[in-house]
This record gives structure tokens, sequence and C-alpha cells, in this order.
């Protein structure tokens, strides 16, 4: 069939960096969005206050979950090149209506995952500078999201490269420090202490609860499937990164969750009653030393964090631009740097300011923290839903459909829509309501937004899931038709210029 | 004289850009089913050849008679190499622009007309620098005519290969190599009518630095001028 062998002379995600982020990069894209240094502070406290001593139980079974996830994600990696990230899967999937809901979820999970790193890297600096005894440690705290934010737009406008590797240097840097305090723990504690840690005693009901809850601290495990036309040998790198990520933040979530309920059993306490475990922890085992740099590490981890969402945000919005779904102007590229300028330059103003507001209106910024976490963590449930729901009418329409991928999605779609559920019921029960309205708010708003977009532009319900296409600088010269700009048959490869597969692609 | 880089090993797997390690055959002796894999892999990109762009995976396995999950994970292991490339279609294949290694062997590096070795020779006896060749491809540059009083160095090589796409004209390539810091290569694209790049003309340091106020520059680009006719 001819029309299928025509080749299009530019990528419809052309401009952007294409094929330049090294495999390690990537991965680092991932683990960055995920922060796992932060989220094993601030998570296992927040699992143990639903699961209690079923808190390592959880996270083991959280751990399982997201490498299902990571499995059907990579059916979609391994063979589309998407900026959209899942929000790309499931409109090549399951069609435009589920690709609007996917895609609003995600946009509310990296948005809302982003804005709680810049209050996350505040709250930290103001806690530190707290203990560094600072006069005013909230006005450092606002210093802070203000610095982390021009850090961000700046890494981000000077292109892919240099904001993934910062975010690799930066997390690199504050995982080491958790580590050290894990495997503190670990050693001080003995081993009969960490056999103690790990059932979960009476406590069993509460591991579906505290599963969930861990799973969402995995959130923005797949982001690295936002690179996929910026990416390197993108069907390699892409899926690898997902996969390693997810086991990456999931070991270090166990390890830190066996190491702090094992400290508090030595020290004659719990993990779930504590207000501030690693101030407890770090005073108990007679190491204060440790807990300011602990706060630099998470801050660290933040800014990585931030980078790396807001990345991902601005090529999902990206996406959706050059679709049409979005207003076109964020789909445009700055044509040195090849990074999506101006999605960037409206994405993170939007996404610091509540921060600053949260920061310089009050002491207690924990409370609106965890409602930013109610927010990702149930977008990216959603998002992880249909993409595993999607795996099998996606591998039909490709015409690669097997028994394994096909079983797992199956299996994955079952589990995510009940810990989706699950979520939202227990976040309510658990007085973070706020968080469920705002996520329930944000999903109707943006669905009922594009249906009524789609509805007034019927061509761009056609163009959904717009993805990096090969161009007839990536085959073998003479073996496929070229189009020229206007769409008609023109040439062949050959005639075309010979820009190798690792070259740029032309600006727009 | 022209000396074909794949004569030198180490050279060779820098021009590679990054040489895929799954792309590497291990030292470890092929066991078990790895021949059949070996031969089936090949086998399916004979089949793309043969059927040609647009061919399906299902297709595929019908034609070789291969089982259909190895057959995907065949043709998923060709297209993370780039051997194979996945159309816009998500459903068909084409043989990728790796494959061009094996359709244009180092033996046919096209040879140099006299009266371009003439214009190169005037130009080397003019500057203080080393004249090459170089023929951009899509497995990283071949030289065509080196410089045989000044070779290129191994990091001279690094940097054309990074330059992946054809730079633009008169670009001095800077090199950010850490180790390189005061290397450079001075590259003019001679270019046929139909705009396309023929080859390059690149200048490199005899000194470990290329001096910027140079003669080179405007010779080069006379003898590139020259050049683009003879070699188009």
């Amino acid at each position: 069939m001819d029309s299928r062998r025509r080749l299009a002379s530019r990528s419809p995600v052309d401009g952007l960096d294409r094929r330049s982020v090294a495999p390690v990069d990537v991965l680092a894209q991932s683990v960055g969005a995920v922060a796992p240094a932060a989220a094993a502070v601030t998570s296992p406290l927040l699992v143990a206050g639903v699961a209690g001593r079923a808190a390592v139980a959880s996270f083991a079974v959280a751990l399982v979950l997201a490498l299902l996830v990571a499995s059907c994600v990579a059916q979609f990696a391994r063979r589309v090149a998407a900026t959209g990230s899942l929000y790309t899967y499931v409109a090549n999937a399951l069609g435009a209506r589920a690709a609007v809901v996917a895609g609003v979820g995600l946009l509310a999970a990296y948005g809302a995952i982003a804005a709680a790193s810049f209050l996350g890297a505040g709250s930290f600096a103001a806690l530190l500078a707290g203990r560094l005894g600072v006069a005013a440690p909230r006005l450092v705290g606002v210093v802070v999201v203000a610095a982390v934010a021009v850090a961000v737009c700046v890494a981000l406008l000077r292109g892919i490269r240099r904001s993934t590797r910062l975010a690799l240097v930066v997390e690199a840097v504050s995982v080491a420090l958790i580590a050290t305090l894990v495997v503190l723990l670990l050693v001080r504690s003995g081993g009969a202490a960490v056999a103690r840690a790990i059932p979960p005693g009476d406590d069993l009901e509460g591991v579906v609860p505290g599963a969930v809850l861990a799973l969402t601290a995995f959130a923005g495990f797949e982001s690295a499937t936002t690179l996929g036309a910026e990416a390197r040998r993108p069907f390699a790198a892409v899926p690898r990164a997902v996969r390693w990520s997810a086991a990456v933040a999931g070991t270090l979530f166990l390890l830190a969750v066996t190491g702090q309920v094992a400290g508090f059993e030595v020290l004659g306490s719990t993990l779930a009653t504590s207000s501030a475990p690693v101030d407890d922890l770090t005073a108990g085992f007679a190491v204060p030393w440790l807990a300011p740099v602990l706060d630099v590490g998470v801050v660290a981890s933040f800014l990585a964090c931030a980078v790396a969402s807001t990345t991902a945000l601005t090529r999902v919005l990206f996406s959706m631009a050059r679709e049409g779904l979005a207003p076109t102007a964020l789909g445009r590229v700055d044509p040195v740097r090849r990074s999506p300028a101006r999605a960037v330059v409206l994405a993170v103003p939007v996404l610091a300011v509540p921060a600053l507001v949260v920061l310089a209106a009050s002491d207690e910024p924990w409370h609106a923290f965890e409602t930013m976490l109610v927010v990702a963590g149930a977008g990216c449930l959603v998002a992880y839903t249909l993409a595993c729901a999607g795996v099998w009418p996606f591998l039909r329409r490709v015409g690669e459909v097997t028994v394994v991928p096909v079983a797992v999605s199956c299996l994955a779609t079952v589990l995510l829509g009940a810990a989706l559920v699950a979520f939202l019921t227990t976040e309510t029960a658990h007085a973070h309501d706020v968080g469920v309205l705002v996520f329930g708010g944000v999903m109707v708003a943006g669905v009922v937004a594009s249906r009524v977009r789609l509805r007034r532009l019927p061509a761009v319900r056609a163009r959904l899931g717009v993805h990096d296409e090969p161009t007839a600088a990536d085959v073998l010269p003479g073996t496929a038709k070229v189009l020229d700009e206007t769409g008609t048959g023109a040439g062949t490869a050959a005639a075309s210029a010979p820009v190798p597969l690792s070259g740029r692609g032309r600006s727009r | 004289m022209s000396r074909p880089i794949f004569a030198r090993p180490e050279v060779m797997a820098q021009l590679a850009g990054e040489p895929g390690r799954s792309s590497t055959v291990d030292d470890a002796e092929l066991r078990g089913r790895q021949p059949r894999a070996v031969r089936s892999a090949l086998a399916v990109l004979e089949c793309v050849a043969r059927l040609g762009a647009g061919t399906t995976a299902q297709q595929i396995a019908a034609d070789l008679g291969l089982a259909r999950a190895t057959t995907y994970r065949l043709v998923q292991l060709l297209v993370e190499d780039e051997y194979l490339v996945r159309l816009a279609d998500l459903r068909g294949f084409a043989l990728g622009r790796r494959m061009e290694a094996f359709t244009t062997p180092a033996e046919s590096v096209p040879r140099v007309p006299r009266a371009a070795r003439a214009v190169l020779d005037e130009l080397r006896g003019a500057v203080r620098a080393g004249v090459h060749l170089v023929l951009p491809g899509a497995t990283g540059p071949r030289l065509l005519d080196e410089d045989a009083d000044l070779p290129l160095a191994d990091h001279d090589l690094a940097l054309l290969a990074a330059a992946a796409a054809p730079p633009p004209a008169g670009a001095l390539l800077a090199p950010d190599a850490p180790g390189h810091a005061a290397a450079g290569v001075f590259v003019v694209p001679m270019l046929d009518e139909s705009g396309e790049t023929v080859c390059w003309l690149c200048v490199t340091a005899a000194t470990p630095r290329l001096d910027p106020a140079g003669d080179y520059v405007a010779r080069a680009r006379a003898a590139a001028t020259a050049l683009a006719p003879l070699l188009a």
C-alpha cells in the first residue's frame, strides 16, 4: 500500500532537539520526577499513618504495582516515540475521549508534582533556616521558591540536555545523602529490629490503603515517555528508563521505610505517631548533625523534581498544542535552544505562585503540600489506568498482539482501577477531601474545555496522538517515498538532505 | 592518500557515535538458540528489504514461517538498534538509515579526481594546517582524502563525528569534549546544484590551536569553490 510507505518530510513534533538526550539523562528525567530522596523522607510517614505496621508491606505491594504499570507503559514506549507521554499513548489506543481524560489527568499530575516540589523546596529550606537559627525562616523559604523557579526556567529554556543533566546531578547527590541515613539506620538498628519491621503483623488490612498511597509516591516514573522525540535511540532508552526508575525508586523507598520503622522500633516508639520522623530518628540515634544535611538533600531532590516535572508538563502541553487541542503558541519552539519556550515561560510562574502564597501566608505548609500530592496521585492513577487499559487495543491496532502483555495489562487495569477508587475514598475519609475536590474540579474543567474545543474544531480530533515520525533522514535511502511540504509525493528518500538519524531536526 | 577509517578500529568505535552495547557481540561463544536467533534477525531484515517499506510484523512472520511472538521480539530489537524503522502508521517497517553501512562499504569511497587532488595539494602547500576531504554519512564521517603530512588526530575525528548534521558553512567546530579544549576543526561543506552536501573540506590545526586569524579561512573557501564542481 503506497500511502503507508510514504514518509513525511518532517516529524509532526519537529523543532525539539531530536535524538539528542543520552540514555542516562532519560533515566534522570524519570527518576527526577519521582524525587525518590524527597519521597523517601516524606512518604513513609504518610503511609504509616494509614497502614500502621503494614508500611513496609505496603511499599512492597506498591513496587509490584509500579512494575506492572512500567511493563504496560513499555509496550507503548517501544513502539511510539511520544512527546505527550501516556496521553499520546491513550490517544493512539483508545481514541479522543479517553485521551482527553488521560491528558487532563496527566497535566494535573505533573502540574501538582511541580507545584508540590516548589512548595517542598521552600518548606524544607525554611525548616533548615529554622535549625540554623535564621531570624525569618519563612522569608528564606519564599526566596528559595523564587530561586528554584528561576533555576527551573533557565534550565528548561537552555535546552533539554542541560535540564536533564541538572536533574541527574542534583538527584544523584540527594539520593546519596538519603542512602547514607538509611544505611546508618539499618546498621544501627540491627538485624533483629529490621526483621521485626517487615511483617505487617496485626495491621494486615492496612496494606490496601497503604499500598495505594505508596503507589502515588512513584508518580512521575513514567515521565521519560515525554522524551520520545528527544531521546537518543528512544525505543530502547525510554522503556528501560521507565522500568529502571520504578525499580530504583521502589528499592530506595523499601529500604527507607524499613530503616525508619526499625529505627523507631529500637527507640521504643512507632513511625506512625511521630510528627517529624527524620528529626526524631537523627536525635534518637545521636547524629543530630545529619538532620540539616538531609534537609539540604531533600531541597536538592525537590529542585530536580521541579525540573523534571516541569519538563514533562511542557512536553505534554507541547504535544496538545501541535495537535491543536491546546493553544498553538504552546507548541512553539525556541529555534536555537529547541526548547518549548512559550510553554515553559507560561507554566513555571503558574506552578510556583501557589507555593509562594502558601509559604508567605502560613506556618503550616504541609496541609497544602498533601493536597497537591493527592491531586498528583489521583491524576497519575487515572492516566496509568487508561494506559494499561489501552495496551490490548493498541497492540491490536499495530497488529502485534501476544498473550503475555495482554494478560499483564488486564491485571494491571483491574488493580489500578481499584487503586484509584480506593485512593479517592481513603483520601476523602482522611480529611484530604480538599485535594479530592481540587482534583475533581480540575478534571471536570479540563475535560469539558477539551470536549468543547474538539466539537468546535473537528479536524483536531483526527490529529490527537501525534508522535515523532520517521523522516527521510531515518530510513535507508531509496526505500520509501517522501511527501513534500504540500503533502504530494515527491521523489524518494535519497533526494532529501542526508541528515543522519542522530542529527537534529530542522526547526519550524 | 586516502586511508579508510575502517583500518583503525579504535577510531571506528568513536565514529559509530555511541556504540550500542546491544549491537556488539559478546565474546562468549554463541550457545543454545542464539545462532538461530541471529539467523532469524538477518532473515527479518532480508524480508523487509524484499517486501519493501510498509511490511508489517504479521507479514514478516507469515513470510518467514516464524512464530509471531518471536518475530515481534526480533522486530522490536532491530527497531531499538535502528536497523529497522517503524513507520508513522505504527504497523509497517522500513530498513533504517543504519543499514546504509551495509550497502555502501568502506571500499566504495569514491576516488578523488586528479584535478581535485591538484587543488588540494595547492592548498596544502599554502596553509600551515592539515587539509582533508571528508564524506559525511549516516554511519559517521568517512575520510575521502587525508593529509599525509598532518593526518587527522583521533580527537578531530571525534569532533567531526559529533557534528552529525552537516555544519553551517565556515563553521569552526567548538570542541566541548574536555581534554581537547584547544583543538579545532574548520569545516567548509561543498554543495551540489541541488544544495545537497557532497563532501566536507576540513582544515585541522598543525599546532595545538587553530589560529582564528589565520589565512586558511579565505584560502579554504576558495579551494572549496574550486573543488565543488570537480566532486559533485
